[in-house]
């Protein structure tokens, strides 16, 4: 289980994000959705561990991990898939998966073969470089690195982005299955509709703070929604 | 000039070469890596040749200098890692003019901490390797092959760390995206400091396997810097392999050019003039990557 | 705009204040002087040293030697009543720094004289500076005769007691004609120095025998200065001319490096190819028993040689030795303590610091040298009749912990001064020289030596 709690997060003097509060249960999927600008990136990075500016707790599981500088929270089962499918872009492939094997929670078990069923394309790919992927394979390849750290906790950012709807379903389905083995869901979307097919709740962003908090069946066609999101 | 004084030449230029790029191997990886230009490299260099030095004879001349090498090495290293955590953490990702006054003030500081610890006199160790080969009636010193062959394994021994190891990999995901890697799992802090040692290792490896074949003075931190830029510069900063194609042209341009009569004048400004032409026609260097 | 940023400031600031902690270290801290003097004020002397760089060995003896001897003069009540403090800068062995330096020291410490520096290529610089200053120079080390004679260069407060390249090329070049050897092979640092002394020498060995051939192309004589340690080419070059003697000037760490990696090609180099080269006590001491034997050096002012009935520098070394760590004297030590006597004796007689006063001290007058002869400052050019000492190194047989020399012979600057006519004539820019290039011009091409 995921539980943040007041995070504040500045860029030196200009504060973006406002005692962002919530928790997210095992097997749960909660979509933070906003308009462009409205700090999503931020609250997820803000959660890695990655900005200095950030303030509040987080913990995993239980396990206050407050205070820890990002690469333990990614030991202790915090994944980050940052936007726009990055990757290592002078590695091969393989070995983009290869750096992100620390066994942690070796319950869920991923390895890089379980990584190439999941993806078949990646495997025939394997030792090409990351940076001469397509945009779909190298989203492919962004969430396969995170599952190599057998994450509790998945913190995903715009992973539909400029993807072709086949591919957009797929990851839909991919995140039902997560969810079923356990993974605690953080989705921040501008693909609304994909967002709350999958999430169990929603919660809206606006300048930094949350404005409302929905169960998805009710966030669909919220006001809401209508009202942030222009739809 | 006859096969045989081409050969003399040739192996000539290329123990130039050697010199050149043990020397040059830990500021390339180091730039690599951490993009960092470390003005401190040559003196971390001084330190380990007058450790070396000093250990290796007090050990017995000789033999003894390859446990002054072991010191050596060990020292350059720790004091590295010293560099980096109080100085280096400091600049990164800042303008190269700031990286460059927080290392040219540590260059300072070694250089004065050197002139009173080991003072102004020079000081020599003689050759663990003595000997020479006597070849179509030219003589050519071990130590020189010794260094060709040191060279040529450090070259490897560092491209096989890089791309055979997962420190390597580590270090060159660092490269592209820092900040990814610390949000993969890697602790890119300690992964920085662990690569400022092992360039600051390597420049004390360079002292060390150079002492034997010079006078070691409080200024062979200055001698060498030059020409290691200017190879560094031409193969492309950060790039092993470029460092060794820029030390092997640096090397024969100045072992062929000044025994020629008619390039002589010129051998050591033609360095300058390639690496000018480098700099314009291809700025990063031959095998070096632009910069982010 | 800033242009140190502000973070970075403290970095700078924690690198300077050590930096200056080193260097006051360094310099083993100021002497105490003798309390009970009393003196009208303090003047300071001026020395651009290497303390670093390519000739820190030369620039560490000269300024231990200046200390000690401003010490003395201030025991004996200093000079015009002043103590005279010892202004010495590092230059690194560069000639911007020491050009900056000079001008600090000229304006800055308004030092009422300079003590010259090791190179040509810094003196060549610095000697305008203190000409259009009037501030008057005392040259123990660098040596170029066109310092003290070229129209161009001339400085009328720049004095020389070092053999000039003249007077030492002439030596070394009497010196190789003496081996009668057929082939010679020339190496030398390319700057204002070895191309001055390169010259004499061959100009000095044409003359005494015409025999001899020189096996390298004039062009591959020179080698850059200051140079890359590496010393492959030079010492392939000469594997594959075989000459019979390789005439020298390069010296410190160049001749260091050069005497280390030939020995590594070939322990018996020396044997093969023996060497005639310019030594003085700094590279002897450094290589010790590594230096080879056998070798005919030419030095300039080496203890060992100049010692017996000698008791000014006996006593010079002892006091030397016990203020320095038990280090030898080297030849810059004895000729800079010299020079600061010399200045020192000159501006007391004249009651004066005025350039031109003390000059009038110095041009003609003769002094005590601590090389146990008098010298005398030629008017004409303001150049010493100093000597040359020449022999073949050989072991010291444990006196020293490096190898001196046999068959000394204590050249007497009386002989190897250049003729006055030719002085004349060069003065007189009567002979045919390379406009604009002080490098090229040679006395070679002057009527006098031609006609000779
Ligand atoms: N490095 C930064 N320095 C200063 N301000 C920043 C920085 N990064 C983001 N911001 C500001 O913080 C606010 C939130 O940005 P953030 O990237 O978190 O929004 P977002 O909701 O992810 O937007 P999008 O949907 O476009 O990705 C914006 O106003 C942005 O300008
Ligand atoms: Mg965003």
């Amino acid at each position: 289980m995921l539980k943040v709690e007041g995070l504040n997060v500045r860029y030196g003097k200009s504060h973006v994000v406002f005692d962002f509060s919530v928790e997210v249960e095992d097997g749960k999927l909660l979509a933070v959705l906003g308009r462009n600008g409205a700090g999503k990136t931020t609250i997820i990075r803000g959660i890695t561990g990655l900005l200095p500016g950030a303030s509040g707790s987080v913990s995993v599981g239980g396990r206050d991990m407050s205070g820890w500088p990002a690469h333990r929270r990614t030991r202790g089962g915090v994944a980050y898939v940052p936007s726009g499918a990055r990757c290592f872009q002078n590695l091969t492939v393989d070995e983009n998966l290869e750096i992100a094997s620390h066994a942690n929670g070796g319950d869920r078990g991923w390895t890089k073969k379980r990584v190439w069923e999941l993806f078949p394309k990646l495997e025939g790919l394997k030792n090409n470089m990351a940076g001469g992927l397509s945009g779909g394979e190298r989203q492919m390849l962004a969430l396969g690195r995170a599952l190599m750290g057998n994450p509790r906790v998945m913190l995903l950012d715009e992973p539909t982005e400029g993807l072709a709807p086949v591919l957009v379903q797929s990851i839909g389905t991919l995140l039902g299955t997560l969810k079923s083995t356990g993974v605690s869901i953080l989705l921040a979307e501008q693909n609304h509709q994909m967002a709350l097919r999958v999430a169990d709740r929603a919660a809206f962003i606006e300048k930094g703070r949350i404005v409302e908090v929905l169960p998805a069946a009710r966030a669909r066609d919220s006001e809401v929604l209508h009202r942030i999101l222009g739809v | 000039m006859t096969p045989g004084q081409v050969l003399l030449f040739a192996v000539g230029g290329l123990a130039n070469a050697a010199y050149l790029f043990i020397v040059a191997a830990g500021l390339s990886l180091v730039f690599g890596a951490l993009r960092v230009i470390n003005m401190a490299h040559g003196s971390l260099y001084m330190i380990a040749a007058f450790v070396t030095v000093v250990i290796g004879n007090q050990l017995g001349a000789g033999l003894g200098f390859w446990g002054g090498m072991l010191v050596a090495v060990a020292v350059a290293g720790a004091i590295g890692g010293v560099v980096e955590v109080l100085v280096l953490r400091r600049v990164y990702g800042r303008e190269h003019l700031v990286q460059l006054l927080g290392t040219y003030a540590v260059s300072l500081i070694i250089a004065g901490a050197v002139r009173i610890v080991f003072g102004a006199n020079y000081r020599t160790i003689v050759s663990p390797i003595p000997g020479h080969l006597d070849l179509g009636g030219y003589s050519y010193a071990s130590y020189s092959l010794f260094m060709i062959a040191a060279a040529i394994a450090i070259g490897c021994a560092v491209w096989a760390m890089l791309y055979r190891t997962s420190l390597g990999r580590n270090i060159r995901a660092a490269v592209a995206d820092p900040d990814l890697l610390n949000a993969t799992g890697v602790n890119v802090t300690r992964l920085y400091t662990t690569v400022f040692m092992i360039g600051a290792a390597l420049a004390g490896l360079g002292g060390s396997i150079v002492a034997p074949s010079q006078a070691v003075g409080s200024s062979i931190d200055t001698d060498v810097l030059v020409l290691a830029f200017a190879i560094s510069v031409i193969g492309g900063l950060g790039s092993i392999v470029g460092s060794a194609v820029g030390a092997l042209i640096v090397g024969m341009v100045i072992s062929f050019g000044l025994v020629i009569p008619a390039t002589n004048p010129f051998a050591l400004a033609f360095v300058f003039i390639i690496m000018t032409a480098v700099l314009i026609v291809r700025p990063r260097g031959l095998f070096g990557l632009p910069e982010s | 705009m800033t242009l140190v940023p502000r973070s970075v400031r403290p970095l700078v600031w924690v690198a300077l204040a050590l930096a200056v902690t080193v260097v006051v270290a360094a310099c083993g801290g100021q002497p105490s002087g003798n309390q009970s003097q009393s003196f009208k004020g303090t003047k300071k002397v001026g020395y651009s040293a290497p303390l670093t760089g390519q000739s820190a060995l030369y620039g560490h003896a000269v300024s231990q030697s200046l200390q000690l001897a401003a010490d003395d003069i201030n025991a004996k009540g200093g000079v015009n009543g002043y103590k005279i403090e010892m202004d010495i800068q590092d230059d690194g062995t560069t000639v911007p720094q020491a050009v900056s330096n000079t001008k600090n020291m000229i304006l800055q410490d308004n030092v009422v004289a300079l003590m010259g520096s090791v190179t040509s290529a810094q003196c060549l610089a610095e000697s305008p500076i203190a000409k259009q200053n009037k501030v008057i120079t005392i040259d123990a080390t660098c040596n170029s005769w066109q310092l003290t004679m070229q129209p161009d260069i001339v400085n009328p407060y720049w004095v020389s007691i070092v053999p000039n390249t003249y007077m030492e090329g002439t030596a070394a070049g009497r010196l190789a004609a003496k081996l009668n050897v057929g082939k010679i092979f020339i190496v030398s640092p390319k700057y204002l120095f070895g191309i001055s002394e390169t010259n004499a020498f061959v100009a000095a060995l044409k003359k005494a025998n015409s025999s001899t051939q020189i096996v390298n192309d004039p062009s591959t004589w020179y080698v850059p200065f200051p140079t890359n340690p590496r010393w492959d080419s030079t010492i392939n070059a000469i594997q594959a001319a075989k000459p019979d003697l390789v005439y020298s000037n390069i010296f410190a760490a160049d001749q260091i490096n050069f005497i280390k990696q030939a020995l590594a090609v070939d322990p018996q180099f020396f044997v093969k190819y023996p060497m005639t080269t310019l030594v003085s006590v700094d590279e002897l001491n450094s290589l010790g028993s590594q230096y080879p034997e056998g070798m005919h050096a030419y030095m300039r002012a080496p203890f060992f040689a100049l010692q017996t009935n000698n008791a000014r520098l006996t006593d010079f070394i002892s006091r030397y030795r016990a203020k320095y760590n038990n280090e030898y004297p080297s030849d810059w030590a004895v000729m800079d303590y010299d020079a600061f006597m010399l200045w020192a004796q000159a501006a007391n007689a004249a009651k004066s610091f005025d350039a031109d006063q003390v000059i009038k001290q110095v041009s003609g007058h003769t002094f005590d040298s601590l090389r146990g002869y008098k010298i005398t400052i030629r008017s004409d050019e303001l150049q010493a009749n100093v000597g040359e000492t020449t022999g073949t190194t050989t072991s010291s047989g444990g006196t020293y912990p490096f190898p001196v020399l046999k068959d000394v012979t204590n050249l007497k600057g009386d002989d190897l001064l250049m003729p006055l006519q030719m002085v004349n004539e060069i003065k007189g820019n009567q002979c045919d020289a390379k406009a604009g290039d002080p490098t090229t011009a040679s006395f070679a091409l002057c009527p006098s030596w031609k006609a000779s």
